[in-house]
């Protein structure tokens, strides 16, 4: 089975895209888009989740019992989850708070048992890293996006930086109704955009 | 054979993860433990409203707490004492806890130096519900309890109301929407701890502040 890179690449970030194609890992969408540094973090956060976890899955594909699979790929992500949370409760303390327990959370990200499941467990280790990398940077493009505009209405301001000029801020976009609204927007125009292609592929067969 | 094979793979990988886990753990135990005291000391000079500047080194909140906290152990607990840079009381800080409705709910609530008013509540730990429960710890909830005069009471049994209702109602406190048990949970701590603390009014103030060592 080797298919290649670049399809692997396009696949994660745009055609098979976590959120607006698979619809996967909504629950830190909604939470943590409010501001872009947690985002960002956030988004650090499951690329290496992803990238570790799906190399070690796929290190040990052929050793591990097909019965047993879903119950040591849940150890593994489980571990190094556990690994990434005592980082940045050392070092990054006050963004660990913010982020409560969503980065704990990445365990049961759908986004990292999905592609370990659907991928790397077949396939060896170094197409399943570039798998697993770019699914959690598809991944993290559509929440650091939403997290900007969030940000933006919400507090008037871009990774902390403030805009400059004055408006009357949305609260809304700090809550998870706000999330619920730019996502759906997003999924919007992506999937219109994505049937529009291939209307266009269609007519011109 | 399948069966001894499945159960030596489980036990290998278990004993490998855990071991990679608990390692980290061990080697930043440490730095952890430090991040958690700062967090809340700085909770402690928040709530006593002694100025700090926010992304101060843990050694920076230690020395201002050494200069401007003073701390004694009454009864069971400790309680603090906020001292202006000229050696005046300004306000006290009691330990409050309580339960929650997932579990318990700590935290600290400041009195003015008469122990007659409210000055500020903080939350340093809780397990509520984040969105609902969890919004205790935001500023224009707490922000209410700030000025609270405890020589009138809200009701024969409570200086504290938590409750939706007219503004104009004696202690009364807007309870958080969606929050209702962890909204009664608070009101019972606190009503609980200020009567506690209210017992010990004379003995508070008859202690020599001053006198006491250095945190």
């Amino acid at each position: 089975m080797a298919i290649s890179s670049k399809k692997i690449v396009l696949d994660g970030i745009w055609y098979n895209n976590p959120i607006f194609r698979q619809v996967l890992g909504i629950c830190s969408t909604l939470a943590v888009t409010n501001l872009f540094v947690n985002t960002a973090v956030m988004c650090l956060g499951l690329i290496y989740t992803n990238a570790v976890s799906c190399v070690t899955a796929s290190a040990l594909r052929s050793i591990t019992p097909f019965r047993l699979r879903i119950i040591s790929s849940t150890l593994i992500i489980a571990a190094y989850v556990i690994v990434l949370h005592n980082f940045l409760m050392a070092y990054l303390p006050d963004i660990s708070a913010q982020l409560g327990p969503y980065v704990g959370l990445i365990i049961t990200n759908c986004i990292v048992l999905g592609r370990v499941e659907a991928f790397s467990i077949q396939n060896r280790p170094l197409p399943a890293l570039i798998d697993g990398v770019s699914s959690a940077v598809g991944y993290s493009i559509v929440l650091l996006g939403i997290s900007v505009v969030r940000e933006a209405l919400g507090f008037g301001t871009i990774a902390g930086l403030s805009l400059p000029w004055e408006f009357t801020k949305w609260t809304i976009m700090l809550m998870a109704p706000g999330a619920f609204f730019m996502l759906a927007i997003v999924v919007w125009i992506a999937r219109w955009w994505g049937m529009r292609r291939e209307e266009l592929q269609k007519s011109s067969k | 054979m399948n069966f001894i094979k499945n159960i030596t793979f489980i036990f290998v990988i278990s004993f490998l993860f855990a071991g990679l886990t608990s390692g980290v753990n061990m080697g930043l135990s440490k730095r952890i433990q430090l991040n958690e005291q700062t967090r809340i000391s700085k909770q402690l000079l928040e709530v006593l409203n002694i100025p700090f500047l926010p992304d101060s080194s843990p050694q920076a909140i230690q020395e201002i707490e050494s200069k401007r906290v003073r701390t004694i152990q009454l009864g069971k607990r400790d309680i603090y004492a906020g001292i202006s840079d000229k050696g005046d009381i300004e306000r006290f800080a009691f330990p409050i806890t309580g339960k929650g409705l997932w579990g318990s709910v700590q935290g600290l609530v400041a009195l003015d130096s008469n122990l007659s008013s409210i000055d500020g509540i903080i939350f340093t730990s809780h397990v509520e519900t984040p969105g609902l429960g969890a919004r205790i710890d935001e500023k224009w909830f707490r922000d209410q309890f700030k000025g609270l005069d405890l020589s009138r009471k809200a009701s024969p049994e409570k200086y504290v109301r938590i409750e939706p209702g007219s503004k104009d109602a004696l202690n009364r406190i807007d309870s958080i929407t969606g929050a209702t048990i962890t909204s009664t949970s608070v009101e019972k701590m606190l009503n609980k701890e200020i009567e506690t603390i209210l017992s010990d009014r004379d003995r508070i103030r008859g202690i020599d502040w001053q006198s006491l060592p250095k945190k």
